[in-house]
């Protein structure tokens, strides 16, 4: 008897824990799409929907103000989004709010987001026509990551040249892995540095050179800052500049000079230049010639003439008495 | 004169014939004003609430396993926010009315061919009719009544314990509220999820009750009959609900409920 009682009470909390799970959960999936909820309606007009659908959310600054409720295709163009937005939460949207596409998170559905536009606009009624924005495409988006791909396909295949160009022997990089060349750097640097250390002893000695002259040491110091000596120096040119004036007269004498001497005419010219009267002069001097050895006969022959023999006997004796 | 053997075929033509035969004799009684109530509210008893431990304590450890399995893959994704999500369709689309199902056809599809086979084993059924009490009516029609009004309620109850549990799930690795845990399955579920499964749920429990009564009255051969009666109308009952399963998830994909 006590089964009897006790069964429909066991099966009566069954089934009503059942149904108030089932009622409570459809309910609240019913109310999160607006089937319990006083609504507006609005449209707005995309030229592609990328994969929206109905029932998908409407956004208003990122909270959920209703759902989808109609996609239909106007022309080839625009697509038509009705939507539902509860009438609590539409009080706060304006007639110029801004509708674009999104995403809800990076692999979420696509959502309706409504934004504030510019200017005040009045709360949205039943039947408000809102106004779009395009964003950013996944597809516009992909077009130009293709672009960037064939880029970098370009760039790759000439920095595959140009490593195929550098692997090859006989160019620059050949100078930079040639480990001989390495070394006569390394001599070099170290040839420039042993020069640099001397330039360096040069520059301090003519640092203590430049210092000494300025203090007036040595001949040069003394030639640099003694005023004496400056101004003899000073004569010295003037006297220099006297005997060039004077180099220049004679040098102006002799141009003159040698003018006349090559002037036609002159005894000069006929020696440098008349060749008739070299070979005149020619034979005066071998006729002269001539002449003389026969007057060097004559007068040896007059030598041994008693008329002067006695002269030239007394000169050979003054000359012995001289020696 | 030896009996003239049959192939398989036959025998499943005749399977088929019959349960169809059977479920038409069902239609037939099952809205007769002289309903069995008392019968049919102790069935329900016995197959809803006395299910309710083992649906549950599975549908808690379907709930737990799944979200613990497949956050590894969805932290591979950087996906972990979509678990409750997951899991949540998940559940209440698929995993708990094909369990539940399964799990009834085990304990409810066995007994009730195990006890209506012995029954007519025992010629308690021909007793029955004999004492002008309609034994299809008060046996077969509860039974398969209870069964395909309690498995619905089976599966939304642990629907609701998988959800729990996956949050539980979800707090062993890191802590996250109850209420952002909720949201996320709210937001998750659609109606498109919950009716399709629901009414499934339904077939699945007319399935279970249809097959053990089936395989209980046409119980022949004796204690051995009742043994293969148990087991063919999990076996049978099984593979009725893979089938509905099967056409279910066509049809919602045809109203564009996926």
């Amino acid at each position: 008897m006590g089964n009897k009682i006790k069964d429909p009470v066991r099966l009566g909390v069954f089934v009503l824990a059942a149904a108030a799970l089932l009622l409570v959960a459809l309910y609240l999936i019913g109310s999160k799409k607006n089937l319990f909820a006083s609504t507006v309606s609005a449209e707005v007009t995309f030229p592609q929907v990328g994969g929206l659908r109905t029932g998908s959310n409407v956004r208003y600054m990122g909270i959920n103000v209703g759902t989808v409720d109609r996609i239909s295709i106007l022309n080839d163009t625009a697509v038509v989004v009705g939507m539902q937005i509860r009438t609590k939460d539409a009080r706060y949207i304006r007639t110029t709010a801004v509708a674009t596409l999104g995403n809800d998170g990076l692999m979420g559905s696509r959502l309706v987001n409504l934004e504030p536009g510019e200017g005040s606009g009045t709360p949205l009624t039943e039947g408000a026509v809102l106004a779009t924005r395009s964003t950013l495409d996944t597809d516009v988006m992909l077009n130009t990551l293709g672009r960037t791909n064939q880029n970098l396909e370009v760039i790759t295949d000439q920095v595959r040249i140009l490593a195929i160009k550098l692997n090859t022997p006989g160019n620059a990089v050949d100078l930079l892995v040639d480990t001989l060349l390495a070394q006569d750097l390394a001599a070099a640097m170290a040839e420039l540095r042993i020069a640099a250390d001397h330039t360096r002893g040069i520059t301090v000695d003519m640092h203590s050179l430049l210092r000494d002259v300025r203090a007036g040491k040595g001949a040069l110091g003394l030639l640099v800052a003694d005023t004496a000596t400056e101004a003899q120096i000073h004569h010295v040119i003037n006297n220099l500049a006297g005997v060039s004036d004077s180099l220049q007269a004679a040098t102006n004498e002799l141009r003159r000079y040698a003018e006349q001497l090559n002037a036609p005419g002159g005894l000069a010219h006929a020696l440098v230049a008349d060749t008739g009267m070299a070979g005149d002069l020619r034979r005066s001097l071998t006729r002269l010639d001539t002449g003389t050895m026969l007057l060097n006969e004559d007068l040896r022959a007059l030598q041994r003439n008693w008329f002067f023999r006695k002269y030239f006997k007394e000169k050979e004796k003054e000359e012995k008495k001289g020696k | 004169m030896k009996a003239k053997r049959r192939g398989p075929l036959h025998a499943f033509l005749v399977e088929t014939g019959g349960f169809s035969m059977f479920v038409g004799r069902f239609f037939r009684n099952a809205f007769h004003r002289r309903f069995e109530w008392r019968e049919f509210v102790r069935q329900c008893v016995l197959n809803g609430n006395g299910s309710l431990p083992l649906v549950a304590v599975t549908a808690f450890i379907m709930g737990l396993v799944l979200t613990v399995q497949s956050r590894p893959t969805l932290a591979r994704f950087g996906a972990e926010s979509m678990l409750p999500a997951m899991v949540a369709v998940s559940v209440v689309r698929e995993i708990v009315p094909v369990i539940t199902a399964l799990i009834c056809a085990g304990k409810i599809g066995s007994g009730m061919g195990a006890e209506l086979g012995s029954m007519k084993v025992t010629e308690q059924i021909d007793a029955m009719e004999v004492s002008g009490t309609n034994p299809f009516r008060y046996l077969a029609v509860t039974r398969i009544w209870s069964t395909t009004l309690m498995v619905p309620l089976l599966v939304i109850l642990a629907s609701g314990i998988a959800i729990w549990a996956s949050w539980i799930g979800v707090n062993m690795k890191d802590p996250l509220s109850w209420q952002l845990f909720y949201q996320q399955v709210i937001d998750a579920l659609k109606l498109g999820d919950v009716l399709p499964a629901l009414i499934k749920s339904f077939f699945f429990g007319f399935v279970v009750g249809a097959v053990g009564c089936y395989k209980g009255f046409t119980t022949a051969k004796g204690t051995e009959g009742v043994g293969r009666s148990a087991h063919n109308a999990v076996v049978m009952a099984s593979l009725l609900i893979f089938i509905i399963d099967l056409l279910a998830v066509q049809i919602t994909d045809l109203l564009g409920l996926n």
